[in-house]
């Protein structure tokens, strides 16, 4: 059997003196599995993605990412890690103001040299951004605009493509659709999980909607 | 080398995001550019000034190996006649002139009187030789822009200042006055006969223009020059200082009286050899009949210089505060943006930026902001200047070249940036300690 992409065991986090938040003894995903986080507030999804993410280390048990320990690395590494291997989207707050929309989405690739490593110059990053950004149903005139002027859900489209451009192995989106109305959320979700197929690349959604269920290959509710 | 390859990308990319970020905030920062802007600017003009005065004071007397007046310092002979600054105290007597032209070691000596004005311009009595022997600037000689020397009496040649500030042309008629100029905020003299209203004036003996000298950036272009005879002439029934009550000369009549010179303020000499200065200066201060002052006017400068060296110093550390006042503006607003860039910096982490990267796009952001000022007080300081320089040299007799940098400068830029980094560096420690779940996780 291959190694499972995440791999956590023993895993055990809490918010400073409170109960338990997090407590799971074996829990995996497999490369390019997509899977759905559903579960209310409160019960530690984001939490959960922050660890996998290398965000925050959990004192008890291991997060193993390509068989990599977490814990294991230095900061530094650690950080590095994340660019190289994983791409994020949040609900909010994804894109820099001060860029444009193309270099928001070309921002990742920059600071992961693995990354970058499959584009010889910038520019070369740029085309390959216009052109994902255009299988997300985003258009030239659009990503021309300053960030700041696009709809919400252009917005998460340009995370979007920042988060898949230079194929990293896992992609988590934290709430990406939740402050869309139903249609457009389907909408982001199903360009998210066909491109993210189209690229072998793993995804994890965290949500609280749990029709997105359709969406996706697995679906795990988080309990309190 | 695929790490050099990724360092300069990586100081590409941070250069970016500054020059974006920048700009994003350009309306609220373009005050502090301004006040930076403006700060330097004083910066570099008082250095400048500084510089420019010093350089003038020196130009004033190029070509002139020796002053010699009446005992005293010989800072107040340099002073009181190449600067027109103070009053001349004794007289030397018209004989020294001829002794000092007898010594080996002189190669011409032009004697000077002063003691008569014209409005806030002073007269000087002087020889032909003169217009013939003086220097000023880079050792350029004295320039008619029209007419000639005077050549004989009720003759006078006129400065540039004079000429453009009282409005005087070739052959027009001016009246002296005994004594001092007078302030500044008397009222405009009007062509002769009528005087400025000081008492002692001699109207009753009108001058003509006969020349007019080019600006040379000294107190030359303030002066009026006529002969020592016309000195004489214009005291011909006066004594003591004041014309005796009632009697009225005739130009003809004047003219009978003997007009040779008695008394002169002081003497220029240029020395056959420049090695023969300290020798010479020793003999003229030791030999002659009367005692006498020879001042060299390089030492001389260089004494006054230690004396305003204080003040200079104080100048140019006010212009210091101004600017550590204006990086601070700019390291307080740099602080404060802080608080509100917690979420694009935080996300730069999570993307996978280094702290040390974060901090450092703070600092090239302020030494950005800086280079910014600096540009632009620079550009405009230098233009300023070229298009002031003319009136500079004219007005206030002061000589300022317009290059946008000065070679000698470069510690002012230096000293600029320095400030910023200093600046800068608290803003980029909070940048530093920014975490990755700031502003990012929804608690």
């Amino acid at each position: 059997m291959s190694a499972a992409l995440v791999d956590l065991e023993g895993l055990k986090f809490s918010w400073g003196a409170k109960e338990t938040l997090i407590d799971l003894p074996r829990w995996q995903v497999q490369a390019g599995e997509q899977l759905l986080i559903s579960g209310p507030s409160g019960c530690g999804k984001s939490t959960l993605l922050a660890l996998i993410a290398g965000i925050m280390v959990a004192p008890k048990g291991s997060v193993k990412l390509l068989g990599v320990d977490l814990a294991s690395l230095t900061a530094a590494h650690r950080d590095r890690f994340r660019a190289d291997h994983i791409g994020i989207v949040f609900q909010q707050f994804n894109l820099i103001p001060y860029l444009s929309a193309l270099d928001n989405m070309v921002l990742a690739c920059r600071l992961s040299s693995r990354r970058s490593q499959s584009f010889s110059t910038v520019n070369s990053m740029r085309d390959a951004a216009r052109k994902l950004a255009n299988d997300l149903d985003l258009d030239a005139k659009a990503i021309a605009r300053p960030v700041t002027q696009l709809s919400i859900g252009q917005q998460q489209r340009v995370a979007a493509v920042r988060a898949l451009l230079g194929e990293p192995e896992l992609l988590l989106a934290d709430e990406p659709s939740s402050a869309l109305d139903a249609k457009r959320e389907s909408q982001l979700i199903d360009l998210l999980t066909r491109q993210c197929r189209r690229q072998g690349t793993a995804l994890i959604l965290v949500s609280h909607h749990q029709a997105l269920e359709k969406h996706v290959d697995r679906h795990w509710r988080m309990s309190l | 080398m695929s790490s050099q390859r990724s360092f300069s990308q990586t100081a590409a990319l941070i250069f970016e995001l500054a020059s974006k970020s920048l700009w994003h905030r350009r309306i609220a920062l373009s005050l502090l550019i301004l006040a930076m802007s403006l700060s330097c600017a004083l910066l570099f003009f008082i250095e400048r000034l500084r510089v420019d005065i010093k350089t003038s004071f020196a130009q004033s007397i190029s070509g002139t190996d020796l002053l010699v007046g009446p005992k005293g310092h010989p800072a107040q002979l340099l002073l009181s006649t190449v600067f027109h600054l103070g009053e001349p105290r004794e007289a030397l007597a018209f004989e020294s002139l001829k002794w000092l032209r007898a010594l080996d070691s002189v190669a011409w000596a032009v004697p000077i009187s002063l003691g008569d004005s014209h409005g806030p311009y002073r007269v000087i009595g002087t020889e032909h030789q003169f217009f013939e022997h003086i220097r000023t600037g880079e050792a350029e000689p004295l320039v008619f822009t029209q007419g000639k020397a005077f050549t004989g009496l009720w003759e006078v040649v006129i400065g540039a200042s004079v000429a453009r500030q009282l409005g005087y042309k070739l052959d027009a008629s001016i009246v002296l006055e005994h004594g001092l100029p007078s302030d500044e905020s008397q009222t405009k003299p009007s062509i002769a006969p009528k005087s400025f209203g000081v008492s002692a004036s001699h109207e009753d003996k009108p001058f003509r223009v006969v020349g007019l000298l080019a600006p040379t950036g000294t107190a030359i272009d303030r002066s009026l020059f006529v002969s020592l005879e016309s000195i004489e002439a214009l005291h011909v029934g006066w004594q003591a200082g004041a014309p005796i009550p009632g009697l009225k000369l005739s130009e003809a009549m004047v003219r009978k009286f003997d007009l040779s010179p008695k008394q002169i303020s002081a003497v220029y000499i240029g020395l056959k050899q420049r090695n023969l200065l300290f020798r010479t200066q020793r003999q003229i201060e030791s030999g002659g009949a009367a005692a006498m002052t020879a001042a060299a006017p390089g030492l001389a400068l260089a004494d006054l210089w230690q004396l305003i060296g204080k003040a200079e110093a104080g100048f140019s550390l006010l212009a210091f505060v101004m600017l550590i006042v204006s990086m601070l503006g700019m390291g307080a607003s740099l602080l404060a943006s802080m608080r509100e860039r917690e979420r694009e910096l935080s996300l730069l982490r999570v993307l996978g930026a280094r702290p040390w990267q974060i901090a450092l796009l703070v600092v090239v952001e302020a030494l950005l902001a800086a280079s910014l000022a600096l540009v632009c007080s620079l550009l405009s300081l230098s233009a300023l200047i070229f298009f002031f320089r003319e009136a500079l040299l004219v007005e206030a007799g002061l000589r300022m070249s317009a290059q946008w940098l000065r070679y000698d400068e470069w510690p002012f830029v230096a000293s600029v940036y320095a400030c910023a980094l200093l600046v800068s560096l608290l803003p980029a420690l909070r940048a530093y300690r920014i975490s990755l779940q700031q502003g990012m996780m929804e608690r």
